[in-house]
């Protein structure tokens, strides 16, 4: 720790921090556009200079480090010219029209223009005009506001991954640009729109449809992965109008993903349904809430239609709620089934309890990161992001999978190969490290071999961790966690996998391929389903289905009976993040049309059939009960719980991040960005 | 007041005369070749050097005392620089040479690459060896392409002959060089531009600290010298320090070349030693033009401070003596004003340079040089307003000391300088709308 004077007032600052670190901690206010903590420094826009004692010149307070017995002066005489002077020259090339800018508002040029600029510009020259450039359906780019902060820049660079965007041009003739006309296609692109400080790059699909203080924010979590981000709904008129990143430093930080952004546009779909279907020959037509009930109650009332044991299949989206969940867990026991797939996206379980074993920002503290299988740039970009940010600070991330996803990340190993050969690399970097002898050998799996201690992780996609050739797998790597110390760790990808996993401890997510007597299926289309051919011969073979979606979609007709569900942002609950962390949200908007949430179709449902212990009056008060079914059982091997293999799909299944669920399939923006690009 | 300068003017008290170092072969017939430059003993001092074992601590203590200063502008001491570079690194150490003069007025370092560019590979290799660098490079202006042309010939000599590669003369020393071009832009010039620039990225400073010796080319300790600067080694080795030093005046120690253009009869580089009187230099460029009479001068180039004739006059040319008169030897490109020069036009094209050629990457330069090229075109076209003038000074302030490498400074000193010293002119200009020489 150093000692610094601020203002006359003195400070305790560690070593090698930065002027504006340690102001910021202190709440001393610096006005910046280029510094944002989580980017690289580049001094560039001049806003931050201070003066410091016995410096001639003034300092930029984000690229200079403290030293003890530093005095340093924000409201002095010379830095309040610097502010002015910064400010002016800012402003004199930047359009003063904010009233019919869609920043406008909630712009940080403006905000500091207003705090620390002159109101009258001396500059009478004309403008610099520079041309806008298409980057794509996500960021509208409007380009004679930008101030060449460079931020954009950096995030794509450094965050993203891959340089898509850069400062084209010299001096006034500096613009920033795609290369050659090219569009900005990173999953996590949309978070330049929040780093601008200005409204040079913003919203696509939002801008001009509302200003920042008609809208109400409302929290929410994300539905579309299993990291749960923090997410804000901005409500105007009982619609999102956009979604914006909560900033949590344990989850998403600061970021959030694109499908996280973006799929609100969805909720809106021609493809919503607006009453309760019954279908009447090869038709359907729009019945009353009373009337599904009733209709519900006439084919699963045990009084007048006893099923015997697992005559009902009941197909579930990994992105039900833990209410949700917990309320089809006493339905299902109470219909007298077992034939519940809770995770369509899924084979049947082979382990128990797949999680990541550890919370996510513990993930950077390991040295080597081994990640086995997982599309993670699909499934998890921030999650991808974090493993970007360790092969940037040196840490190694060594990769062995049966496709070479282009993860735009420094890999150190690498070993592409089908995943009937996984075990035999596994024995072979087993066999290197239980041989004593040293053996002049270079490959791969030795350079691998040698990473693994306890401060290595392994981690386990969920291609690989449902996929039957994992079974052989378990034992070598138990011998190996054995042998070296090192952790394993799951990569399950639904908002709320792990949640279903422990709620349905005692299924093991598998559908008897017969026929049934009645099916449900819980917000889930044809392309969430991994075993397609399997969901289409059990409704085709079943008397009565019952389909609870938002959206119309192509498996509706195989429904008897289509129920309309809510979208995520209309539902309140509960979701069990990858780490395990429990984080409830509630409704950002009052439900479209006659739609409901899931959770009060299960307990109204419920009290139609005569289903004990079901008077439930909130969500909240079922959340209460089913907590207490969560395990927090943390993995230290690999447990085989199924031994039987049955109906697994073999196949390797792409996903596409912007096709994941029915939501992000309905957000045309999203729909419009290039897409697969993680392919190779 | 203006003077008529007596081109055979015999100066009293002076022992100071043109002198060529970093020139020395450019009387001989084919001074560019290997040949030429060891009939003159070239290459000798590196060989004594390799052949020794001299320690470099006694190299750099014998630069020390010649009182080499970095040639490019900045004029810090050399020896000083060369012992900041860590000596025990455990890795690639680059060094590089800065032949990227873009500055109007500069044309010193390309006569050094034509016409003696083994004195300046020798320096580059003695460099090294001091230094302990691996790779060097030499990044060459991209306005003087026949020049990156020849000097890669010269690298390929000099490979030939042995004095690069691996095992240097059978003694273990190990370096490569290499020529790099650039493309004509001002501020690659700038030491981390450069390095950015070498790098294979868009040329734009970098935030110092870290200075270049800890974090250079891909993050590895670099030096960076100037052409001049290197060439000066070996003859310093050759001579010792003291006999360099004694060219010079106390603080300006050794010779200088001063890239004499402008309103001259006979323009040229001249290698003089230093503290020799301006009137002289003058007299050797053959005075100003059609016969007509000193204006004013700008001694370092566009980028330090213009000196009126009466000033410039008596005044010495040294680090010293150019700083009494508030201004500095700069890279030593002189420009020469006779008495018909508009001021107002010639700090036009002196801040449309420097608008030209900012990197955009900071704001008070990006938008700064812009809005002074402005104000004074407009000037210049009669459109302006006497409060022009202390908008235009305002400003400049306001760049100058704000920005991330220098060329922020450098763009504010000519404007500052001018209408200090010629502001009289300016007015009348606003007044008239026209010049009113």
């Amino acid at each position: 720790m150093v000692k610094i004077k601020i203002n006359g007032k003195t400070f305790k600052a560690p070593e090698k921090s930065t002027i504006i670190q340690v102001a910021d901690d202190n709440g001393i206010e610096i006005p910046r556009f280029c510094y944002h903590k989580k980017l690289s420094i580049a001094a560039n826009c001049r806003m931050c200079l201070v003066e410091v004692k016995n410096f001639p010149k003034p300092l930029p307070a984000c690229a200079t480090q403290v030293n003890e017995g530093m005095e340093i002066f924000t409201k002095s005489k010379q830095t309040k010219d610097c502010q002015q002077s910064v400010m002016e020259f800012l402003l004199i090339n930047h359009p003063l029209d904010c009233p019919i800018c869609d920043q406008g508002g909630e712009c940080d040029l403006q905000d500091t223009a207003m705090a620390y600029g002159s109101p009258k510009s001396r500059y009478q020259e004309e403008k610099r005009v520079v041309l806008n450039k298409n980057l794509g359906p996500l960021v509208s780019t409007d380009l004679n506001r930008c101030i060449q902060c460079s931020r954009c820049v950096r995030f794509l660079k450094e965050v993203g991954g891959m340089q898509e965007l850069g400062l084209i041009g010299r001096g006034e003739h500096a613009e920033i640009s795609a290369y050659v006309e090219k569009s900005v296609d990173s999953e996590i692109s949309g978070n330049i729109i929040d780093l601008c400080p200005v409204g040079a790059l913003t919203s696509k699909p939002f801008r001009y449809s509302a200003r920042t203080w008609e809208m109400v924010r409302k929290s929410t979590i994300s539905p579309h992965d299993s990291l749960g981000s923090h997410l804000e709904a901005h409500v105007k008129d009982g619609n999102v109008m956009r979604v914006l990143p909560k900033e949590n430093e344990d989850i998403n930080e600061c970021w959030i993903s694109d499908r996280d952004r973006f799929s609100y546009i969805g909720i809106n779909s021609e493809d919503r349904i607006k009453t309760p279907l019954l279908k009447t020959g090869s038709n359907f037509k729009p019945i009353s809430w009373d009337e599904a009930f009733h209709t519900l109650e006439r084919v699963f009332h045990p009084s007048l239609n006893k099923f015997k044991e697992d005559e009902v299949a009941i197909f579930s989206s990994n992105q039900i709620t833990l209410e949700e969940a917990y309320l089809l867990d006493k339905l299902a026991s109470y219909v007298g089934t077992k034939q519940v797939k809770f995770d369509v996206a899924n084979n049947p379980n082979l382990i128990a309890n797949p999680s990541l074993n550890g919370m996510i920002g513990d993930v950077e503290s390991f040295e080597n990161i081994i990640l086995l299988g997982s599309q993670l740039r699909n499934e998890n970009p921030l999650l991808l992001q974090r493993l970007r940010k360790m092969g940037n600070a040196g840490k190694t991330i060594n990769i062995i999978n049966t496709v070479d996803f282009d993860l735009q990340l420094t890999v150190s190993n690498k070993i592409i190969q089908p995943i009937k050969d996984f075990q035999k690399t596994f024995e072979h970097i087993h066999k290197i490290l239980s041989t004593k002898v040293a053996k002049k050998e270079n490959s791969t799996e030795k350079n691998i071999a040698n990473l693994l201690s306890e401060k290595t992780l392994l981690l386990v996609g969920e291609d690989i961790y449902t996929n039957p050739a994992f079974m052989n797998l378990t034992n070598v790597i138990n011998q190996l966690i054995d042998l070296t110390s090192m952790k394993i760790g799951c990569l399950p990808t639904g908002s709320n996998s792990v949640g279903l996993q422990q709620m349905f401890g005692n299924y093991v997510n598998h559908i008897d391929d017969k026929k049934y007597q009645a099916s449900i299926s819980l917000n889930l289309e044809l392309e969430d389903i991994k075993d397609k051919s399997l969901f289409e011969r059990v409704l085709k073979k079943s008397k009565f289905n019952v389909g609870v979606t938002p959206f119309l979609n192509k498996n509706s007709k195989q429904f008897d009976l289509i129920l309309p569900s809510t979208t995520h942002f209309e539902n309140e609950g509960t979701f069990v993040n990858l780490e395990s962390r429990v984080q409830s949200f509630s409704q950002t908007i009052s439900p479209k049309f006659e739609s409901k949430p899931l959770w009060k179709i299960l307990r109204v449902l419920g009290n139609f059939i005569d289903c004990p212990d079901f008077t439930f009056e909130s969500c909240s008060e079922i959340k209460e009960k089913a907590v207490q079914k969560l395990s927090k059982n943390k993995l230290k091997r690999f447990n085989l719980i199924n031994q039987q293999v049955k109906h697994h799909s073999k196949d390797f299944w792409l996903k596409d991040i912007n096709n994941s669920d029915a939501l992000v399939r309905r957000s045309t923006a999203l729909q419009n960005t290039k897409r697969l690009r993680s392919e190779k | 007041m203006n003077d008529v300068i007596d081109k055979n003017i015999k100066l009293e008290n002076n022992n100071k005369q043109l002198f060529n170092i970093c020139l020395r072969t450019s009387s001989l017939k084919n001074p560019g070749s290997i040949k030429t430059y060891q009939s003159i003993g070239g290459y000798e001092q590196i060989k004594r050097i390799l052949k020794n074992k001299i320690d470099p601590q006694q190299l750099i203590d014998e630069i020390k005392i010649s009182g080499l200063r970095g040639r490019g502008g900045a004029g810090f001491p050399t020896g000083v620089k060369w012992s900041f570079m860590p000596r025990d690194y455990d890795g690639t150490k680059y060094i590089v040479c800065n032949s990227d003069e873009g500055e109007p007025g500069t044309f010193k370092d390309r006569d050094i690459i034509r016409y003696n560019p083994h004195q300046l590979i020798e320096g580059m290799i003695i460099g090294a060896y001091i230094m302990n660098a691996q790779v060097g490079f030499n990044y060459i202006h991209g306005e003087i392409w026949e020049d990156y042309v020849f000097f890669e010939k010269a690298i390929e000599d000099a490979r030939k002959a042995g004095f690069l590669g691996n095992n240097i003369l059978g003694s273990g020393f190990d370096f490569e060089l290499h020529a790099v071009h650039g493309y004509g832009a001002y501020i690659c010039g700038e030491e981390t531009a450069l390095i950015e620039s070498i790098e294979g990225k868009k040329g734009q400073p970098r935030y110092k600290p870290p200075f270049p010796a800890t974090y250079g080319i891909y993050g590895k300790p670099t030096n960076v010298n100037n052409t001049e600067t290197y060439a000066s080694i070996p003859w310093i080795i050759e001579h010792g320090g003291q006999e360099f030093m004694s060219h010079g005046v106390p603080n300006s120690g050794g010779t200088k070349i001063f890239s004499v253009s402008g309103h001259v009869e006979k323009p040229g580089n001249y290698e003089i030693q230093l503290g020799m009187p301006f009137r002289q230099l003058l007299a050797e460029a053959g005075g100003v033009w059609k016969n007509r009479q000193l204006k004013a001068v700008i001694p370092g180039g566009p980028s330090t401070p213009v000196v009126p004739a009466n000033i410039i006059i008596d005044a010495t040319l040294d680090y010293d003596g150019l700083a009494q008169i508030g201004s500095s030897v700069g890279a030593g490109s002189m420009i020469v004003m006779d008495d018909s020069t508009c001021m107002v036009q010639a700090l036009r094209r002196l801040s449309y340079f420097f608008y030209e050629e900012s990197c955009g990457q900071c704001t008070p330069c990006r938008e700064g040089t812009g809005w002074v090229y402005r104000i004074i075109d407009r000037i210049f076209k009669g459109q302006a307003t006497l409060a022009d003038l202390d908008l235009l000074t305002d400003v400049s302030k306001k760049i100058s000391g704000r920005t991330i490498c220098a060329l922020g400074d450098a763009a504010a000193t000519p404007v500052l300088s001018f209408i200090k010293h010629f502001r009289s002119e300016f007015e009348n200009f606003i007044k008239h709308g026209k010049s009113v020489n």
